[in-house]
C-alpha cells in the first residue's frame, strides 16, 4: 500500500491521502475494491460515505446480521440497523468522526434481520483528502454481546449477594420486625424491577394481613390505579390467594397462560393486570406451647410476593433464589421476633413470681417476727412462773446441755442462773451426783419418762433428798431433749425415816409380847401342861386364832412399809420358774390340806425368770392362800407360767404367771381396787378367813418392783385368775 | 433323840420362859437360861453345852457382840449357835451366818417346833 502513495493509520488515526482529489478518489476505489483487505479480518468492517451512508458492509457483517450488502448499500445505520435507543447517539459520533475527532470508541446496538440484537464495539478510520476533508469512515467492530450479558449477569449476582447480605444484616443486628419486612420489600421491587412487592401475613385465626409492600415509582395509569388499590378490597386479601400457596415450596409465573396456572389465581391476578408472579413462603416455627404469639404447625407464617404488571416476565433461578433466601431470612427474623416476645413475656413472669415471692417471704419475715415476740412473751411469763418455784426447773438437749434453767438453779448451786444455759449437766452437778443420775438422763433420752429420788449435793456441801422427773421432749418421733424437774423432799424423806424407825420399833415391841402370847397358848393347846375342859380348849384356840392373826397383821404391815419406802432392796438372780411354782405349793400345801383343796400345776415350759425368789415366793403364797381361803371344799387351785401369746413378731420379755381358782370370784367393779390395803372383796372376811387385807397390796408392791404388771381376771361367782408378769432374765434390769 | 443341854440368852424373861417350856416338854432338853450376853459368856464357859440359842437384839452387848465373843474364847468357840431375831431386824440372816451361826430363827416361833427346828439346822436326829 506504501508503494501507491496512499497512507494509513491504525485505528482512530487519519489516513493522508495523494493531493490530487480524482486521483485519489481512483486510488481510494482501487483500494476499497479490495476484498480481500474487507473480509481479511474477522471483524465486522463497514465503510460509510459522507453522509452516513453505507458504502460497504464486509462479509462478517453480512453474517452477524443476516443483510446482504447489497441490501444495506446507500442506507443509513441509523435508519434501520440501530436499535431506536442508539440511533440519535450514533448520528452524534457520526459528526464528531466528520469533524476529524476519531478518538471516538463505542458500543452500539445491531438489530438483526431477524429482529435479534448484536452488541458491537467499534474503532474507526477516517479516510481525508489533500485538503483534510473526510471522504470516507471506515468502522471495525468485534461483537460483545456474549460478554456484555455475562457481565450484566454478574452485576445482577454481586447486587443480589449484596442485598441478601445487607438483610441477613440487618435481620442479625435489628430487632424490629416491621423494619426488616419494609427494607426487604423496597430493595427486592428496587432490585429486581418489580412493579409490586409485598409481604403477606396469614395468621392462623384471624385475617390476612399486609405486613409490607413496594410499589415502583414508574408505573402509570390504569396499573398505577390498580396497584394503588386500598388493601382491604384487594383481592390478594383473600384467603383462598394465600391458601393456595400454603403448600408450595415456590410458585413462578411468567406468564399467565403458561402451563401449570391454577385458574382461581390467574381470575385474582388478572383483576390486577399482573402478568407475571414469583410467591416465595415464609416459614417461621414459633413457640406454640409457650402461649406467645406462634406461626401455624405447619410453620407457615405468609408471602413473600413480587409482581411484575407492564408486561411478562420470565423470572430468573437467581431471582427466584434470592426470594427463597431472603423468605428464609425473614422466618429467621420472625421467630426472633418471637423469641423477644416470648422473652419478654417470660421476664414479665418471672418479675411476677419474684414479687410474688418477695412479698411471701415478707409476710413469712412478719409471722415470724411476730411468732418471736409471742414466745419471748411466752418465756418471759413462764420464767417468771418457774423462778418462783422453790424446784429446779429444767430443760436439757440431747447432748446433756441446759437449754432452760429456773432461779432456783441460783439457790442450789450459787451459779447466776442465767450462766447455766448452755452449759453441761456434768459442770454444774457433782460428778458423784452426775454418775447417779446418769443412767436415769439417758433413758429418759431414750424417750421414757423416770422419776426417781437421789441424795444431791447442793454447792454449800449440803445433802438433801430430792425427787427427780424427767420427761422426754418427743416432736416427731424423735427425743429432743428433756423436762427435769427436781424437788426437795428432805423434810419428807426425814417423816419417813421417823415413820420407818416407829414402825420397826412398834413392832418389836409389838412381837415381843406377842411371841410370848403366842408361845404359852400353843404350849398349852398341846395339853402337855395338863389337860382343860371342852370350854376350857374352846378358849385356849380362839386366843391362839387371833394372836397368830395379829402376828400375820404385823409382819404384813411392816413388809409393806419396808418394801413401799425402798427398804427392801430386791436381790434379783435368774430363777427357774417351775421351781418357783413347785415351792409355793409346797409352802402352800399343809394349808390346801387344812382345806381340802388339791394345788395343782399346769404344764409349764422351762423358763426362767429375773427376780427375787424369797419375794416371789412371798407373792405366790398369797395368792395362793387367797385361791385357797376362797375355794370350795374339794376344788382345785391351779398354778401355771408360759410365754404371753402376743401378735407375731413382738418379743415380749416377760413370763406370765396365773393363779387360778374356781372360787367366789371378785365382782367386776373390783377388779381394781382389790389390790389397795385392807381393800377386801367382803369386810367380814377378814374376821372370817382370817386376812389381812395387805396380801394383794405386798404382791402387787413386789411384782411392781420387778417392773412387772399384776391384774385379775373374775367371773363373780365362777371364780377368779390372778396374772403377773416377770422379767425373763435376758431383758433383765442391772438393778431392780 | 439324845438329851441335849440348850443356853437361852434373851433379855425377856417371858420368851425365855415359853422358850424353856417349850423345848423341855416337846424336845425333852434341858434348858439354862440367862439376861444378858456376860451373863451368857459366863454360863457357857461353865456348863457343856449342845448349843447355844442367841437373841440378836439385847441391850449393853448385843448378840452379834456376844457371838463373836464365844468364838474368840477358845473354851466356847466350839459351841453351835443359832441366832433368834424379829423379822424386821435391818440386819439379815445371810450376815448372821456369815458371823458364825448355825442357823436364824425367826420371833415370833413356835415353841412346840423350837426343838425339831434347831435339830434340823445341827443335824440331830
Amino acid at each position: 500500500m506504501s508503494s501507491d502513495g496512499a497512507s494509513t493509520s491504525n485505528t482512530d488515526s487519519a489516513v493522508n491521502l495523494p493531493s490530487s482529489s480524482a486521483t485519489d478518489e481512483s486510488a481510494h476505489e482501487a483500494i476499497l475494491d479490495t476484498e480481500t483487505l474487507l473480509n481479511a479480518a474477522g471483524s465486522l468492517i463497514v465503510v460509510f460515505d459522507r453522509q452516513g451512508k453505507i458504502k460497504r458492509f464486509n462479509r462478517t457483517c453480512e453474517t452477524t446480521t443476516g443483510y446482504i450488502e447489497k441490501d444495506v448499500q446507500g442506507h443509513c445505520v441509523w435508519d434501520f440497523l440501530l436499535i431506536p435507543e442508539d440511533r440519535v447517539a450514533m448520528q452524534g459520533i457520526f459528526r464528531q468522526l466528520m469533524n476529524g475527532q476519531t478518538n471516538t470508541y463505542y458500543e452500539s446496538t445491531w438489530l438483526g434481520k431477524a429482529g435479534e440484537t448484536h452488541v458491537i464495539a467499534w474503532s474507526n478510520t477516517v479516510l481525508t483528502n489533500r485538503l483534510g476533508r473526510v471522504d470516507f469512515i471506515v468502522s471495525s467492530g468485534i461483537e460483545v454481546t456474549q460478554q456484555r450479558h455475562s457481565r450484566r449477569q454478574l452485576e445482577g449476582q454481586y447486587r443480589q449477594s449484596h442485598l441478601l447480605a445487607e438483610i441477613t444484616q440487618k435481620v442479625r443486628q435489628s430487632l424490629e420486625l416491621e423494619e426488616i419486612l419494609q427494607t426487604t420489600v423496597s430493595e427486592v421491587q428496587g432490585l429486581l424491577g418489580c412493579d409490586h412487592v409485598f409481604i403477606l401475613q396469614a395468621p392462623p385465626e384471624s385475617s390476612v394481613r399486609l405486613a409490607a409492600e413496594a410499589i415502583t415509582t414508574l408505573a402509570q395509569g390504569p396499573a398505577q390505579s390498580l396497584l394503588r388499590r386500598p388493601w382491604p378490597t384487594n383481592p390478594l386479601l383473600q384467603s383462598d390467594y394465600v391458601e393456595h400457596y400454603r403448600r408450595q415450596s415456590v410458585s413462578v409465573i411468567d406468564t399467565m397462560d403458561g402451563p401449570g396456572v391454577a385458574p382461581e389465581i390467574v381470575d385474582i391476578l388478572n383483576q390486577l393486570a399482573v402478568k407475571s408472579e414469583l410467591a416465595v413462603p415464609i416459614l417461621a416455627h414459633g413457640h406454640s406451647d409457650d402461649g406467645i404469639k406462634a406461626g401455624q404447625k405447619d410453620g407457615f407464617w405468609g408471602l413473600l410476593i413480587a409482581h411484575h404488571c407492564m408486561q411478562s416476565r420470565r423470572w430468573s433461578p437467581l431471582e427466584i433464589d434470592l426470594m427463597q433466601q431472603l423468605a428464609n431470612q425473614i422466618g429467621v427474623a420472625i421467630n426472633h421476633a418471637q423469641l423477644l416476645e416470648h422473652l419478654e413475656d417470660i421476664v414479665v413472669e418471672r418479675t411476677a413470681k419474684l414479687t410474688e415471692t418477695n412479698q411471701q417471704l415478707r409476710r413469712e419475715m412478719d409471722e415470724r417476727l411476730r411468732t418471736e415476740s409471742a414466745l419471748r412473751r411466752s418465756e418471759k411469763q413462764l420464767r417468771l412462773v418457774t423462778n418462783a418455784l422453790p424446784a429446779l426447773v429444767a430443760y436439757v438437749d440431747i447432748r446433756h446441755r441446759y437449754r432452760f434453767n429456773n432461779y432456783a438453779y441460783e439457790t442450789w448451786y450459787d451459779i447466776p442462773y442465767q450462766q447455766i444455759k448452755g452449759r453441761q449437766v456434768s459442770d454444774i452437778v457433782s460428778l458423784e451426783v452426775y454418775q447417779q443420775i446418769l443412767p436415769y438422763l439417758e433413758q429418759a433420752l431414750m424417750g421414757e419418762s423416770v422419776t426417781f429420788e437421789s441424795e444431791m449435793i447442793q454447792s454449800s456441801g449440803q445433802r438433801l433428798w430430792a425427787s427427780i422427773s424427767y420427761i422426754p421432749d418427743i416432736q416427731d418421733g424423735q427425743v429432743k431433749g428433756l423436762f427435769s424437774l427436781v424437788s426437795d423432799i428432805s423434810d419428807r424423806k426425814a417423816a419417813e425415816r421417823m415413820k420407818d424407825e416407829f414402825v420397826s420399833v412398834v413392832s418389836h415391841e409389838l412381837r415381843t409380847p406377842l411371841t410370848s402370847v403366842h408361845g404359852s397358848l400353843k404350849l398349852l393347846s398341846t395339853g402337855r401342861l395338863g389337860t382343860l375342859n371342852g370350854q376350857g380348849r374352846e378358849l385356849i384356840d380362839i386366843a391362839l386364832k387371833n394372836t397368830e392373826r395379829l402376828t400375820r397383821l404385823i409382819n404384813d404391815v411392816l413388809d409393806l412399809e419396808r418394801m413401799s419406802f425402798g427398804k427392801v432392796t430386791l436381790v434379783p438372780v435368774a430363777c427357774s420358774v417351775l421351781d418357783l411354782l413347785q415351792s409355793a405349793a409346797d409352802a402352800m400345801q399343809p394349808m390346801a390340806d387344812e382345806y381340802n383343796i388339791q394345788l395343782a400345776i399346769r404344764p409349764t415350759e422351762a423358763l426362767s425368770v429375773w427376780a427375787a425368789p424369797d419375794q416371789v415366793m412371798q407373792a405366790l403364797t398369797n395368792l395362793l392362800s387367797n385361791a385357797i381361803k376362797f375355794s370350795p371344799e374339794g376344788s382345785t387351785v391351779w398354778m401355771q407360767a408360759r410365754l404371753p401369746g402376743k401378735e407375731p413378731n413382738k418379743v415380749d420379755a416377760h413370763v406370765e404367771f396365773l393363779v387360778k381358782d374356781v372360787g367366789r370370784g371378785v365382782p367386776s367393779d373390783k377388779l381394781e381396787t382389790i389390790f389397795e390395803r385392807f381393800a377386801q372383796v367382803d369386810s367380814s372376811d377378814a374376821r372370817e378367813r382370817g386376812g389381812t387385807g395387805l396380801g394383794l397390796a405386798i404382791c402387787r408392791e413386789i411384782i411392781q418392783q420387778h417392773r412387772g404388771r399384776i391384774w385379775v381376771k373374775s367371773i363373780h361367782g365362777q371364780g377368779s385368775t390372778f396374772y403377773f408378769t416377770l422379767p425373763q432374765p435376758t431383758a433383765s434390769p442391772s438393778a431392780l | 433323840m439324845l438329851s441335849k443341854q440348850i443356853l437361852m440368852i434373851d433379855d425377856e424373861s417371858d420368851i425365855q420362859t415359853v422358850a424353856r417350856i417349850g423345848l423341855t416338854i416337846v424336845g425333852g432338853w434341858q434348858v439354862l437360861t440367862a439376861n444378858s450376853g456376860r451373863e451368857g459368856i459366863a454360863q457357857a464357859k461353865s456348863h457343856v453345852l449342845d448349843a447355844i440359842l442367841l437373841d440378836v437384839m439385847m441391850p449393853d452387848m448385843d448378840g452379834v457382840a456376844t457371838l463373836k465373843a464365844l468364838k474368840a474364847d477358845i473354851s466356847t468357840q466350839s459351841i453351835p449357835i443359832i441366832f433368834l431375831t424379829a423379822k424386821s431386824r435391818a440386819i439379815n440372816r445371810k450376815e448372821l451366818y456369815a458371823l458364825g451361826a448355825q442357823g436364824v430363827i425367826h420371833k415370833p416361833f413356835d415353841p412346840t417346833t423350837l426343838s425339831s427346828q434347831i435339830s434340823g439346822f445341827l443335824g440331830w436326829d
